[in-house]
């Protein structure tokens, strides 16, 4: 009977802490990073979603310095179309942000790809109802997804950032700004480590997207043109070994084809800038801390000018 | 198959409902049946093996019993050992010793090509190995008789709780308790069950939290500053300890549920004053193991000093090298053994040191030095443990001391292979919380605080209320993703 009730009491305490969690964890999500942040924020002129790349390309104070407008960044380590399609439709949908311009990360390895829930701090992040989306796509969608996953995702995740909530984001908030990381500075490149880098998806001969990916992204493409959103979709720069690679290449010509002929406009981050420096970058993914100023020196420009008419 | 699986669970449940159902005369082949299929889950090759050492060892310790002199019975007894020790060495060492013996002659100019055998390191082979070993040893020296039943003797080499990665147990504790008619205990069953949620606990929350950032930094200390080594150092601390704690504590707790008594493996080794003590409080069955069948026979402390000493290092040595066939390891308990020697030869110095210093009136602040000055002497060991080369263990040894910034910036890259975002702090202070509450318990277990051991024993409540809360910590800050004990490969 004893080994009953314990059972009986730990299921009820566990499935009562797990419904909190699940119905509020978004209010005690960090005020300066991701989907909370945002929602601190009443006005923004760009808005900046995307992946690490996204978070590892852009300074957002530099950005605000430069364009005299607000920005915000909200990035999910390896985000692509599939998960980005659901926090779009909420961000656009939500009442509580007014954003003017989206500025979309169009990463060619995050079509490659197939869907993958990699950042657990998105559903952390999330409401309510955005929650339910998520969960519905990954159960649907996302390969291997089982079970387990569900219960990793739904009841471990994230409760480090719960239990510790009253530091942590205080700390984190003196780490970060509008989404963007402050300070926190990896090395930069050598040059021998430079030559020696691969692409992460190395040995692609040929078109070959994600159909989940390329499918979100449609579905982006239709969203943004039925409520009428300025978007505009950036790749932003990849060191040389990487960008030269010939399934790169490939993919990426096949993506910007594709957002050009539904009517976009899309930023190539490599063109014009230094993609031969190491110094501007920390691996093969991402840029160091004078690449993000570089990059974002040049976004605020087009971003001023608009010159991404030309582009 | 591992404890730390959903799969371990449902077997583990239904052996101890099918072992109450049945009447005693049965319950030897239901344990033995599930201890070779726990085995064979894993590795179904290597059961012909464990059965056929079991086979063996029961023949030779028969024959020995019937042996009319003591010199047949050595020479029993010598065959016998030399068989499971030759097994042993050839699964586990001899690629090892072949590459040593080839490095070693290419050194003085001559070539010799010893060619490799690439087999699979058979599960829990060092410990069953030991346990049959003592079991020969014991036989011999008249401990025990030798086991009339086959099935109880392949029981007490292959228990499924203790297979793979011990507590190593002696067959006159243990097999006597398997001829025992054992009842359903709910007293027995409460203390298991409490056992294995604390070895759940230091396993699945702690060693595999923390496992994460020591892989980080151990697979590539290199690409690593002084504070993430020190850090990644620290932590392994802890790592192996919760990792190899845990699993006995689930050994134990286990056995206990069938109403077996294990030997308790550890005994809060990080409170030790000595490396001496050290090693009467980590890896009991171990430790004992080699005191009673190699150090003692070798002469023990009853020779000359110089003879002592050599003891002493031959211990160490040998139980670096029964972790694993590596020169880290050898290393590892060359350091122990070094450690041990120099506190042997300066305890009469470090005596007359503490009277002249005044300190013999402050014992609580010298137990406190003791403490810390052990903990770090058995750490920096650790690095050699866990490290894949000596060359490595060494650049993290010596890393230690360089690259430091006193900033936050530089505290938030030092935390950040937790995660590798944002979220490496509330990992950082979640596992910090955990250690530290783990270190709250084994303090109190240590000092015997009256009050909450007093609570502990006459409450019911108390108890439920600290089993449940274990439960829901398990259950929400487990790493359930991860990895097989450490202990494992050994």
């Amino acid at each position: 009977m004893k080994s009953i009730a314990f059972v009986l009491v730990v299921t009820a305490c566990l499935s009562a802490l797990v419904a909190m969690k699940y119905c509020f964890s978004d209010r005690l999500a960090p005020r300066t990073l991701g989907l909370g942040g945002l929602f601190r924020e009443t006005e923004v002129d760009f808005l900046f979603i995307g992946s690490s790349h996204t978070r590892q390309s852009y300074d957002v104070q530099l950005l605000e310095r430069s364009t005299g407008k607000s920005a915000y960044l909200v990035s999910y380590n390896g985000l692509g179309p599939f998960l980005m399609e659901p926090l779009i439709r909420f961000v656009a949908e939500s009442d509580r942000v007014r954003i003017k311009t989206y500025l979309l990360e169009v990463r060619v390895f995050g079509i490659l790809h197939p869907p993958a829930l990699q950042d657990t701090r998105l559903f952390f992040d999330a409401p309510r109802t955005l929650k339910h989306r998520i969960l519905r796509l990954a159960w649907n969608d996302i390969p291997g997804f089982d079970l387990y996953s569900l219960y990793e995702l739904v009841v471990v995740s994230n409760n480090d950032l719960i239990l510790t909530a009253f530091v942590s984001n205080p700390l984190i908030s003196r780490g970060s700004y509008k989404g963007g990381y402050l300070k926190r500075e990896r090395r930069a490149l050598r040059p021998d480590e430079f030559d020696n880098l691969k692409s992460p998806m190395p040995g692609i001969d040929s078109v070959r997207p994600d159909p989940r990916q390329l499918a979100s992204l449609r579905n982006i493409f239709q969203y943004v043109k039925e409520r009428n959103l300025e978007v505009i979709f950036v790749e932003t720069p990849m060191p040389a070994p990487v960008e030269e690679d010939p399934g790169t290449i490939l993919n990426k010509r096949y993506v910007r084809d594709l957002i050009w002929n539904e009517g976009f406009v899309y930023v190539d981050g490599a063109v014009g800038f230094d993609t031969r420096n190491p110094s501007l970058f920390v691996d093969n993914n991402h840029l160091s801390r004078a690449g993000r100023e570089v990059f974002t020196e040049r976004m605020a420009d087009l971003l001023l000018e608009r010159k991404w008419r030309s582009q | 198959m591992s404890f730390n699986s959903i799969s371990f669970l449902v077997f583990f449940t239904t052996v101890v409902i099918a072992y109450f159902a049945l009447p005693h005369r049965l319950r030897w082949i239901l344990l033995l049946a599930g201890s070779y299929f726990f085995y064979g889950y894993c590795q179904p090759g290597y059961l012909a093996l464990i059965m056929a050492t079991t086979m063996v060892s029961f023949t030779f310790a028969k024959a020995m019993r019937d042996a009319g002199t003591q010199g047949k019975k050595r020479i029993l007894l010598g065959l016998c050992i030399g068989l499971n020790v030759s097994v042993l060495l050839v699964f586990k060492y001899y690629n090892f010793f072949g590459t040593s013996l080839t490095a070693l002659l290419s050194s003085v100019h001559v070539s010799v090509n010893i060619p490799r055998i690439d087999l699979l390191l058979p599960l829990g082979i060092s410990f069953y190995t030991f346990r049959t070993v003592s079991y020969l040893v014991d036989v011999y020296r008249g401990k025990l008789g030798a086991e009339e039943h086959l099935g109880v003797f392949a029981l007490y080499v292959s228990f499924f709780p203790q297979l793979i990665a011990g507590p190593i147990e002696r067959s006159p504790h243990l097999i006597p308790q398997l001829h025992e008619r054992k009842t359903f205990d709910p007293e027995k069953f409460t203390e298991g069950f409490t056992l294995m949620l604390w070895g759940f606990f230091m396993k699945l929350v702690i060693a595999d939290r923390i496992g994460v950032y020591v892989n980080a930094v151990f697979n590539n200390p290199a690409a690593y500053s002084g504070g993430h080594c020190l850090l990644a150092s620290y932590l392994f601390t802890y790592q192996i300890f919760c990792d190899f704690a845990g699993y006995s504590s689930i050994a134990v707790g286990a056995s206990r549920i069938f109403g077996y008594d294990l030997v308790i493996n550890f005994r809060r080794p990080y409170f030790s004053r000595s490396l001496r003590e050290f090693w009467t409080r980590w890896h009991i069955s171990l430790s004992t193991w080699f005191r009673d069948y190699l150090y003692i026979p070798l002469g023990g402390n009853r020779v000359s000093s110089a003879r002592h000493v050599l003891n002493l290092a031959v211990v160490f040595l040998v139980s670096g090298l029964w972790h694993g066939a590596n020169w880290t390891f050898v290393a590892w308990g060359g350091i122990h053994g070094l450690g041990v020697i120099l506190a042997e030869w300066t305890s009469g110095f470090r005596k007359r040191a503490v009277a002249i210093m005044g300190l013999k009136n402050h014992g609580q602040l010298a137990a406190i030095v003791q403490v810390v000055l052990t903990f770090h002497m058995v750490s920096m060991a650790w690095v050699f443990f866990r490290a894949s080369s000596i060359a490595e263990a060494w650049t993290i040894v010596t890393k230690v001391f360089s690259g430091w910034q006193f900033n936050l910036n530089y505290a938030g890259l030092v935390i950040l292979p937790f995660t590798n975002d944002s979220s490496a702090v509330a990992a950082f202070l979640v596992s910090v919380l955990f250690i530290a509450f783990m270190q709250y318990v084994e303090f109190i277990t240590e000092t015997g605080n009256a009050r909450i051991l007093g609570l502990w024993r006459s409450s019911g409540r108390f108890r439920g209320g600290c089993l449940v809360g274990l439960a829901l910590i398990i259950l929400l800050f487990g790493e359930f993703s991860s990895t097989t004990f450490i202990y494992r490969q050994f």
